[in-house]
């Protein structure tokens, strides 16, 4: 009889759920004791938080506030407020919640969040500015955003657009965190901060070459939980302390065979600039019951991909560099490039990737998928759905293309046509 | 007479079962086609009941049963779930051999299929969570149009001026022929607006794998003329349509039943 396939927990992994509730509370508590508190809408959260300044990180709020669908409420409140059910979630969530505190209306103890006192964000999607100026607009936030260009096929232009994101980061960005502490900014601790996150980065990258190994130590969602190392309380000790346990239990797993999930069947990539954060536990099962690991993924080096980048002494250049290197600045041309390179060095046979209904941002690369098949035969599919918004999700529909994609590689298996491991 | 298996493909608007003797030539002994009617479990059942009744046979006799469909997961007697993807691509084979590329236009999805010499899937493609391109976007708009949807085919084909459809939507396309409707348009006119539709569709669909020849046309759409006609025009090819169109489905399942009980 077939063994049925189980995960092998992570014990690190149980400890990371403490340390971001611990970070959220961090807020709270803060403005109940007069403490400024900021939120990062992409990328900027360490220009606050290495200074000492409780901070949100977006997209981790937006994973807390999933958890149990708990972010169903503030997305219709969001609605209700004359927001587009079309936009984007992670904004319409935050919007909602925003809306939902000004009017006094109960927010769930664990996803509540202060006002916010300043607002930073980079501009990510065509989107971004908007939003931050209509939280500016409609709530009297102050606050800041940075234009970070797309390369669209120009990676030579990699240092001018480094040094211009670098220039916008001190012209609007800095001068608003300083209007917000009172006093000027301590580039010192900034630097101090990015020496922990280079670390940090440097440990992530090995924990991640690890997945080489079959089975996989660790998957994607393992990944995903860690990454609050370098979002959250990125730059700190206590995310360094989270690495450096992580990679021991990791080299140990490896040492002794034990993979994440077993027996592994398939080994998939998951390409995508989201998780699936309202279905993330429902996603795991799905795919452990079939035997498949998302041994690997672009998403997960989207902070600090090159930690060799970062150089302490020059911290705002090294601050831009490191994220204009990660996924969303990417071209198609080096996005095609490390999916290769990752379908090789992971030994991956399908790839699993996200057409995430509300983001005006994440539909470019899609069309990789077809280049590999005909390059590898590796086949992909693409699910429909979206980050937090359960209007865009089937559970029948992931159901179906999980399985029609397993069983596409279980007949080329069986006919040894294209990919076989 | 070889052993008895089931193929019962559990669909979101009919549900088929298909019985056959698993004997080397695979015969098919009997087959029906029930409306879900909402009720998965029950519809499955009931085919079952159905066929077996035709056969002159009983539950018990049946070696192996896979379900497939989206109720394939709660058929309370089936012995393994197979996707109707790689069900539909060996029924096809099995019944057309010459065929490469699938197209099934069912009740609530679209999918096309490539296969491989043997009947296996080579790749696939699904439409996105909306309904457009299905089986429920042609029945919301016989509803609209207050035709039956059994004749919406035949009443294309009498059209005599181009009129277009041009939503992906279904909401959106409803109140495009209800907008046609009070321009004075004829039903025949929007009926192969909506046609068009659907075929353009569906060929984004079939250009992501790209057409390899011969295409077999298999779900319950394909039973539609005007679908089949204005979809052959704009690929530039013609279509082989299995008999019944609709249950590819369940045979695939019972051929795969066949080769597991072995």
């Amino acid at each position: 009889m077939e063994k049925q396939p189980k995960t092998n927990r992570l014990k690190t992994t149980a400890i990371m759920h403490q340390i971001v509730s611990d970070h959220w509370e961090s807020l709270r508590r803060a403005k109940e004791a007069g403490v400024p508190t900021v939120w990062s809408l992409g990328m900027m959260s360490l220009l606050t938080r290495a200074i000492g300044v409780p901070t949100h990180t977006y997209a981790t709020y937006a994973s807390l506030a999933s958890r149990d669908a708990a972010s169903d409420a503030l997305l219709e409140e969001a609605e209700a407020d004359g927001y587009s059910p079309e936009g984007c979630s992670y904004f319409r969530l935050h919007l909602g919640l925003l809306s939902a505190i000004s009017k006094g209306k109960p927010v769930r103890d664990d996803m509540r969040l202060p006002m916010p006192d300043l607002v930073i964000s980079t501009r990510c999607c065509t989107e971004q500015p908007h939003i931050v100026d209509a939280i500016h607009r409609r709530y009297g936030i102050p606050a800041a955003c940075v234009d970070t260009p797309l390369f669209c096929g120009e990676a030579d232009m990699m240092e001018r657009v480094v040094l211009y994101v670098e220039q916008g980061i001190r012209e609007q960005i800095v001068p608003a965190i300083e209007k917000l502490t009172g006093k000027p900014y301590d580039y010192d601790k900034l630097g101090a901060a990015l020496a922990i996150i280079k670390q940090c980065a440097e440990i992530r990258n090995q924990c991640l070459e690890l997945s080489r190994n079959i089975p996989a130590p660790w998957s994607f969602f393992d990944m995903c939980i860690s990454s609050g190392a370098l979002q959250n309380v990125g730059g700190t000790p206590v995310a360094l302390k989270y690495m450096e346990q992580l990679l021991a239990e990791l080299k140990e797993r490896v040492a002794q065979g034990i993979g994440i999930v077993e027996p592994e069947k398939y080994r998939l990539l998951y390409d995508a600039a989201f998780m699936m954060w309202r279905w993330f536990g429902l996603f795991s099962r799905k795919l452990v019951q079939a035997g498949a690991c998302l041994v690997t993924s672009r998403y997960i080096n989207f902070l600090w991909p090159y930690p060799e980048d970062i150089d302490p002494e020059r911290p705002l250049y090294s601050y831009a560099k490191g994220f204009l290197r990660g996924m969303n600045w990417m071209t198609a041309e080096e996005g095609e490039k490390q999916i290769a390179d990752y379908i090789e060095k992971y030994s991956i046979d399908g790839i699993f990737t996200l057409n995430a209904r509300t983001c005006r941002a994440a539909g470019a690369f899609q069309d990789i998928m077809k280049d590999m098949d005909r390059r590898f035969g590796v086949p992909g599919v693409i699910i429909d759905a979206d980050q937090i918004d359960p209007k865009f999700f089937s559970e029948a529909q992931l159901d179906i293309r999980l399985q029609a994609l397993l069983e596409t590689i279980d007949a080329r298996r069986e006919n040894k046509v294209g990919r076989i491991r | 007479m070889g052993a008895i298996v089931a193929g019962i493909d559990v669909g979101s608007l009919t549900t088929k079962a298909l019985l056959m003797d698993a004997a080397e030539k695979r015969k098919i002994l009997s087959f029906r086609i029930i409306r879900s009617g909402g009720a998965f479990r029950t519809a499955a059942d009931g085919a079952v009941e159905e066929a077996l009744k035709l056969a002159g046979l009983q539950l018990k006799d049946i070696r192996h049963a896979v379900s497939t469909g989206y109720g394939r997961e709660i058929v309370g007697f089936s012995n393994s779930r197979v996707t109707e993807i790689t069900c539909h691509a060996r029924g096809a084979k099995h019944l057309l051999p010459e065929a490469h590329t699938v197209i099934d236009i069912g009740g609530q999805d679209s999918k096309v299929i490539r296969l491989d010499d043997r009947g296996g899937v080579e790749n696939f493609t699904m439409n996105d969570k909306c309904a457009a391109g299905t089986g429920r976007f042609l029945e919301v708009m016989a509803s609209a149009l207050e035709v039956e949807i059994g004749k919406l085919g035949e009443l294309s084909a009498l059209s005599k001026q181009q009129v277009k459809v041009s939503s992906m939507c279904t909401v959106f396309a409803e109140s495009e022929v209800i907008s046609l409707l009070s321009k004075e348009c004829s039903k025949a006119d929007i009926a192969a607006a909506i046609h068009d539709a659907i075929a353009r569709r569906i060929i984004g669909m079939v250009s992501q794998l790209g057409l390899r020849e011969k295409v077999v046309m298999v779900g319950g759409v394909a039973k539609n003329s005007g679908v089949v006609r204005s979809l052959g025009r704009m690929l530039g090819t013609t279509f082989l349509i299995p008999e019944e169109p609709q249950i590819t489905g369940a045979l695939g399942a019972a051929l795969i039943a066949a080769e597991r009980c072995q």
